[in-house]
């Protein structure tokens, strides 16, 4: 998994247990096998059927864990993946609606939550990362399509009277030409939800594809363009409160003291307190909490990393560059055509540190309750966030749901084996939760923690 | 737009100032002929005028002065004098161009904390046409240019001295907020240098 | 108590002062359109327009605004038919999203003071406005787009 995302920390375990499987091995596994890709932890058996708690089940058509399908003719695709920019909330239906054959314009997008029948087919835990999530559901979003698509033909065809074969599908209206009849998919909900999903499932001959590899708008264009996007900042519950952290400056310090009397004194700052990864200000809203964490007085242990520069460890880089390193292949005698060489060349070059900053901070809703751990953030890591939080809850993961809202960007910082801002706001929830005795918290139980990255940020914008 | 932006620099060379000062410069210009012309004056002799201008130049030319009269048409920023980050430009006006104006971001006061936008209610740099570069002038370019009328936009060096002395936005570079050095000297210490230069007929170095 | 008028109209607020416009207008106001990015004025996503006029919410106290007005994207128009609303969605310019408030509004301002802006006029203008994707390219053309947009809207 480390390989993932460049990655060299690899001292946190995953509570998961994954497929190690470096992304270029994987694309090199995948191209060898060319036309079928190897699904090794696709359970079709949980795809292919729709969440028990589905929305679903009350009117519309729910095939699958992939799509919906309403009387008003709305599709609705459900993404497993999350859109952090890339564009999966629009390629993602490409690939569905390629064998649905639904109008494309009544198509919709709703992030999955978090269950098994989401996981990625190829490392088995639901993700995203990695540039893998259109070839990993190049097949499986295709055959759910397809599945809706051929239950919705059949179902026409039972109440016409006719072989399915000889019905044909044109933007979500199942035709039969030669009795000239028409029903649109909406108007088939009930009838197609009556039918066993089938057997078998073929797939369309990639020279007949009419969206695939066309060139197609983003579905999710419109809404970041007038302000109505929903990323995780802006996820707003009522009578919610905001937390930001004071983390120590140095990777792996520790707090040795801190004084909060001054952040206690900024009106609507409630709360301050130690938390596992620093010291929370909790406030009734953003600033006040920024103007006390701000304020606080903490003294930190900066431990052996405090002695940690850039410039060391590029001398550092530079001296090992002149050792002699692994050998991974060996051909010819290098040493010796250099040393006979008419002219040699020496270079050294070097590149900054590349931090993972997106330009959406790093945020988190949590609503915590005795027996329940809602959760609200932009996430490349559902399953693993999930069960961190779960264990930071005191719950079991199935009492912890994750509403994985739009990234602004997401470059592997938010896919974290620790889920450092999803454990961070559990931990901040838990002690308002302590607080929440109090009478002001009792009227709306909505709880949230946000925590941003400009501590860590300064050092590195100038 | 206009009211927005009519105070600082613009406000400073509206018309009437700039006939002001031509009649002022004119009555600068005799006063120093008169100095030149009476060695035995109480005033500041050339070498004196000259020293002081070195101890004004040391001024001149840190970060906090020279940040704001830059070479190019791109302000400077922090300790090391590094180009504006956001390719931020003079404008026609030296306040920006379009959503990218000095006060876009820079407010009427510093804003606490470190790396976070200094201000004044004045922010700019100088117009255009007189664009009073101080970075990469030696101290007798610097010294030269300060008195050449087309350079410094009609302005005296009583003019200057004043601009110096009580100008808000100079001001600023002894009260520059976190993270930012003061120039070497006082402004008190500053002004009383560029007197002495002023009054020595303002010298300059070779 | 400060009134200001947002996107046409009056509103009342009992922040501090002191606060930056930005958390007056996401958490007291309830319009998030207007994105948090780095709260230094670094990035450009918090951008809206005071008096017409392109200033970075995030570093702009709620004192700066009192009884002027304050427009941010969701008040640019009331159905996405601004022309740069228009090109964006016709370019098909962002990627995540996050910093293209920020952007459009910044865009506004340029089109309205130079309809017809050149590359480098463009490119002097938007330089406030980073974006994490790398949408710059597009943006630049959407920019174009929507002058001519602007431009078949005049009438001759």
């Amino acid at each position: 998994m480390n390989h993932l995302y460049d990655r060299q920390d690899s001292t946190t375990a995953l509570p998961t247990k994954t497929l190690r499987v470096p992304r270029r091995d994987f694309l090199k596994t995948s191209a060898a096998i060319g036309g079928g890709l190897c699904f090794a932890a696709y359970v079709p058996e949980l795809a292919a059927r729709p969440l028990k708690d589905s929305p679903a089940n009350d009117a519309s058509f729910a095939p699958n864990a992939f799509v919906r399908i309403a009387p008003d003719d709305s599709v609705t695709i459900i993404a497993n993946h999350s859109e952090m920019g890339q564009g999966i909330y629009t390629s993602l239906p490409m690939l569905l609606n390629e064998e649905l054959e639904a109008d494309w314009s009544r198509i919709k997008v709703e992030a999955a939550p978090v269950d098994a029948a989401y996981n990625h087919t190829v490392f088995g835990l639901q993700m995203t990362g990695g540039s893998t999530t259109t070839p990993s559901e190049w097949e499986r979003f295709r055959k759910m399509g397809a599945m809706a698509r051929l239950m919705l033909v059949d179902a026409a065809a039972q109440n016409w009277g006719v072989p399915a074969s000889q019905c044909h599908v044109e933007k979500g209206i199942v035709i039969h030409s030669a009795s000239s009849r028409k029903a649109s998919y909406g108007s088939l909900v009930v009838a197609a939800s009556q039918l066993k999903p089938p057997a078998d499932i073929p797939l369309k001959d990639p020279k007949q594809f009419t969206l695939i590899g066309k060139p197609t708008r983003r579905l999710d264009t419109p809404s970041k363009i007038n302000g109505t996007a929903q990323f995780g900042l802006d996820v707003h519950l009522p009578g919610m409160v905001f937390a930001l952290v004071a983390r120590p400056p140095v990777f792996g310090g520790k707090l040795l003291d801190f004084d909060a009397s001054e952040a206690l004194k900024i009106r609507g700052v409630r709360a301050v307190e130690q938390v596992p990864s620093g010291v929370a200000v909790i406030a009734d809203r953003f600033w006040p909490a920024k103007l006390g964490r701000d304020k606080l007085k903490i003294s930190w242990d900066e431990g052996d990393n405090a002695k940690l520069s850039t410039s060391q460890m590029l001398v550092d880089f530079s001296k090992q560059s002149a050792s002699p390193g692994t050998v991974a292949r060996k051909s010819g005698d290098a040493a010796a055509a250099l040393a006979s060489a008419a002219k040699t060349i020496t270079a050294e070059y070097d590149v900054p540190y590349l931090a993972h900053a997106m330009m959406e901070p790093l945020n988190c809703v949590v609503d915590l309750r005795p027996d329940s751990c809602e959760i609200w953030t932009g996430t490349q890591f559902e399953t693993v966030d999930r069960a961190n939080a779960a264990q930071a809850a005191g719950l079991t993961p199935e009492k912890v749901q994750i509403h994985t809202t739009l990234l602004g960007g997401g470059f592997g910082r938010r896919a974290n084996p620790a889920s450092d801002f999803v454990v961070e706001a559990v931990h901040v929830a838990k002690i308002m939760d302590a607080h929440d005795r109090r009478p002001v918290h009792r009227a709306g139980h909505a709880l949230c923690a946000i925590h941003d990255q400009q501590g860590r940020r300064r050092q590195h914008i100038r | 737009m206009t009211a927005l932006y009519a105070n600082g620099h613009r406000r400073f060379s509206a018309l009437p100032w700039r006939s002001a000062t031509r009649a002022a410069a004119l009555l600068a210009v005799v006063a120093m002929a008169t100095v030149y012309a009476s060695p035995q004056s109480p005033k500041p002799d050339a070498s004196s005028s000259r020293e002081a201008f070195l101890q004004v130049y040391k001024v001149f030319t840190s970060p906090r002065c020279q940040n704001c009269h830059p070479a190019g048409d791109s302000p400077l920023q922090g300790d090391d004098s590094h180009v504006h980050l956001q390719n931020v430009r003079r404008g026609k006006d030296g306040h920006g161009v379009y959503g990218m104006r000095c006060d876009t971001c820079h407010q009427t006061t510093n804003l606490p904390g470190e790396h976070m936008p200094p201000g004044n209610s004045k922010w700019s740099l100088p117009f255009p046409d007189h664009k009073m570069v101080f970075v990469g002038r030696s101290p007798a370019e610097l010294c030269r240019q300060l008195k050449d009328p087309k350079q410094t936009g009609d302005r005296s060096l009583q003019k200057l001295l004043e601009h110096v002395s009580s100008d808000d936005l100079v001001g600023w570079a002894w009260d520059p907020g976190a993270g930012r050095t003061p120039p070497p000297l006082s402004r008190a210490e500053t002004v009383a240098q560029m007197k002495i230069w002023v009054d020595g007929g303002g010298a300059c170095p070779q | 108590m400060t009134s200001f008028f947002l996107n046409g109209k009056p509103v009342t607020v009992d922040d501090d002062p002191s606060t930056p416009l930005l958390w007056v207008i996401r958490d007291s106001l309830g319009l998030t359109g207007t994105k948090f990015g780095c709260g230094m004025a670094l990035c450009g996503a918090c951008t809206v327009h005071l008096e017409g006029a392109a200033i970075r919410s995030c570093v702009a106290p709620l004192a700066r605004v009192s009884g002027k007005h304050v427009t941010t994207i969701e008040g640019l128009s009331a159905d996405s038919s601004h022309p740069l609303q228009r090109a964006w969605i016709e370019v098909d310019v962002p990627q995540c999203g996050y910093c293209q408030s920020g952007q459009i509004m910044s865009a506004a301002v340029l089109l309205k003071e130079n309809p017809k802006p050149t590359d480098k006029d463009i490119d002097e203008a938007m330089s406030g406005n980073i974006c994490r994707c790398g949408t710059y390219s597009r943006i630049r053309r959407a920019i174009h787009r929507a002058s001519e947009l602007a431009a078949e809207k005049r009438p001759s």
